[in-house]
């Protein structure tokens, strides 16, 4: 599989004071486990975000987001430097999530979630639910939506449509091109409304309101 | 690329993956996350014991733990083709925003260690703002004192003995006892500078009765010592954060001791502590940590970084000692970030 080699510095590490990411990730390798230390800090609630994005919940984030450090760890001298040290972790934690929701995958967690949609769809057209309660709600219907979806689509989706990574960024961290990331970002989102369509979520296209 | 594989213009499904976004990005802000680096540690040993010894996991066990700092918490990208939908989640972000600054100015309750820094941007708003009423009010008082020198109402009374109400909520916190604490490891008493982080003096001065005041101090009545406060503070704040950024350590440390030593009980200050356990980690000064640790529980026993501290201590303690810090810090922290590893600890269980 072809590997993207563009470098995208995020923002928030050109806003951090100590972002020597470079310097540190030099240090790590050679052992120091306090530059070990500052790339955690550095890189925990970044790292932690692009987890909870991509495991659609919170609970088992922590332990997640501790599984890819300690992967990381590991596997650094594996790292050649092609791509940034953070577009490299955080594939880490595709990688990590994945295998996550592969250990999630059973019948009874697909019909709990298919239930809890129907119930919460029922529900919204005679309950005035608050925006913030409505959010959630529709998130975890299209977290749901994407637990049943092929892996390949579901990562493309998230870390573009979800995440909002650059195109880049995000085809860097799959290790695919631009073009397949769009492809399969897009194939998510039209599986995605024809089954929000079909729960009663959205209304067919041309049909929506103002 | 097929016609199927282009991008459809569909604002009805961006509208929902905003609310989407939302939720994630809501519960990412609303979650404590529990930072450990020992345990990232004690697992990558389990994975390759040959890539991290025995000896590392020790190493980073007895080392200071790692918190969070000033972390930039990027704002949600706003939701393509629906800007009345996106009206709606500014409304509902600006609302979590005031929230949270509501509740992290209720000291009284343990903070955990991420300090975003958002939560900066709306301190310093909230002390602007604090400024800005100051001067309005002494504006609107000052027009205020022209109609009363001809009709001279005697509505002094009124304003005679009011609180003043900008005073910090951590001045409430201040009033309350401290919680019993490990004898062990508590530090040696700091000297408290006052509360500062808004001068009372300056909320009375404007709300004073206004026939009272002294005609030669008009003048100086729009500069009341509150604004100046802030204003060392903030450019104290941005001073260490030039140094940072030019990797003045030495500089910056000196900066947010001065913060430590202006703001009191102040939430900047709190977070000028953060800083400085940074800075001690970063040039491997050891006592320093800890002599700071001992300093920030003194003066901030239930902060944002107590959690952090308190561990700190535990980790540097030995035998009996450090038994009773875990077992106290199990009783000040049952939710705390290193539960895991006192009860670890207390069980025979270290890595």
């Amino acid at each position: 599989m072809p590997r993207v080699t563009t470098d995208p510095q995020p923002a928030w590490a050109e806003r951090r004071p100590h972002a020597d990411v470079a310097g540190l990730v030099q240090h790590a390798r050679g052992g120091g486990t306090d530059a070990w230390a500052q790339l955690y800090q550095l890189f925990y609630e970044p790292l932690f975000r692009h987890v909870r994005y991509l495991a659609g919940e919170g609970s088992l984030v922590e332990d997640l987001v501790q599984e890819v450090f300690a992967r990381a760890l590991v596997s650094l001298r594996d790292f050649d430097g092609r791509s940034s040290f953070s577009t490299w972790l955080h594939g880490i934690a595709v990688n990590v999530v994945r295998n996550h929701w592969r250990s999630q995958t059973s019948t009874s967690t697909a019909h709990d979630r298919l239930r809890a949609m129907t119930t919460v769809r029922e529900a919204v057209p005679h309950v005035d639910l608050d925006r913030a309660h409505l959010a959630r709600e529709r998130a975890r219907v299209v977290y749901a939506i994407l637990a049943d979806m092929p892996e390949h689509l579901r990562e493309a989706f998230v870390l573009r449509d979800l995440e909002g990574l650059a195109p880049a960024e995000a085809a860097a961290q799959l290790g695919i091109s631009a073009g397949n990331l769009a492809v399969r970002a897009t194939r998510a989102r039209q599986r995605i409304r024809a089954e929000l369509e079909k729960l009663g979520w959205l209304a067919p296209l041309g049909e929506d309101g103002p | 690329m097929n016609q199927l594989d282009t991008p459809q213009h569909d604002p009805a499904l961006d509208a929902l993956l905003g609310d989407v976004a939302w939720a994630v990005d809501d519960d990412i802000v609303r979650t404590q996350a529990a930072w450990d680096f020992a345990a990232v540690v004690a697992r990558a040993h389990a994975l390759d014991p040959e890539q991290v010894p025995g000896d590392v996991v020790r190493e980073v066990e007895a080392a200071a733990p790692i918190v969070s700092l000033a972390q930039q918490r990027r704002a949600r990208r706003v939701t393509r083709d629906d800007p009345q939908f996106d009206r709606i989640l500014a409304d509902v972000r600006a609302s979590i925003e005031h929230d949270a600054a509501v509740g992290r100015s209720a000291a009284a309750t343990p903070v955990k260690p991420i300090v975003p820094a958002t939560g900066r941007r709306v301190m310093w708003a909230v002390l602007a703002l604090a400024a800005m009423l100051v001067i309005a009010f002494g504006l609107v008082q000052g027009v205020q004192y022209v109609q009363l020198q001809r009709d001279a109402p005697a509505d002094a009374a009124l304003h005679l003995g009011e609180p003043a109400e900008s005073e910090s909520p951590a001045a409430t916190v201040q009033d309350d006892p401290p919680r019993a604490r490990s004898p062990a490891p508590m530090p040696v008493p700091e000297a408290e500078p006052p509360l500062l982080e808004v001068d009372p003096s300056a909320t009375t001065a404007t709300a004073a009765p206004r026939r009272d005041r002294d005609k030669t101090k008009r003048g100086a009545a729009p500069s009341a010592p509150a604004p100046s406060l802030s204003d060392r503070l903030a450019e104290l704040d941005a001073a260490a954060a030039a140094a940072l950024r030019a990797r003045d350590l030495p500089k910056a440390q000196a900066a947010f001791e001065e913060i430590v030593k202006l703001g009191g009980s102040s939430r900047l200050a709190d977070l000028a502590y953060g800083e400085l356990f940074h800075i001690a980690h970063r040039q491997s000064d050891a006592a320093g940590e800890l002599a700071l640790w001992k300093r920030y529980l003194q003066r901030f026993p239930e902060g944002r970084f107590a959690d952090d501290a308190r561990a700190g201590l535990c980790r540097r303690a030995s035998g009996a000692e450090k038994d009773a810090c875990w077992r106290e810090y199990l009783v000040d922290f049952p939710r705390g970030s290193y539960v895991r590893q006192a009860e670890q600890h207390l069980g025979g269980g270290t890595p």
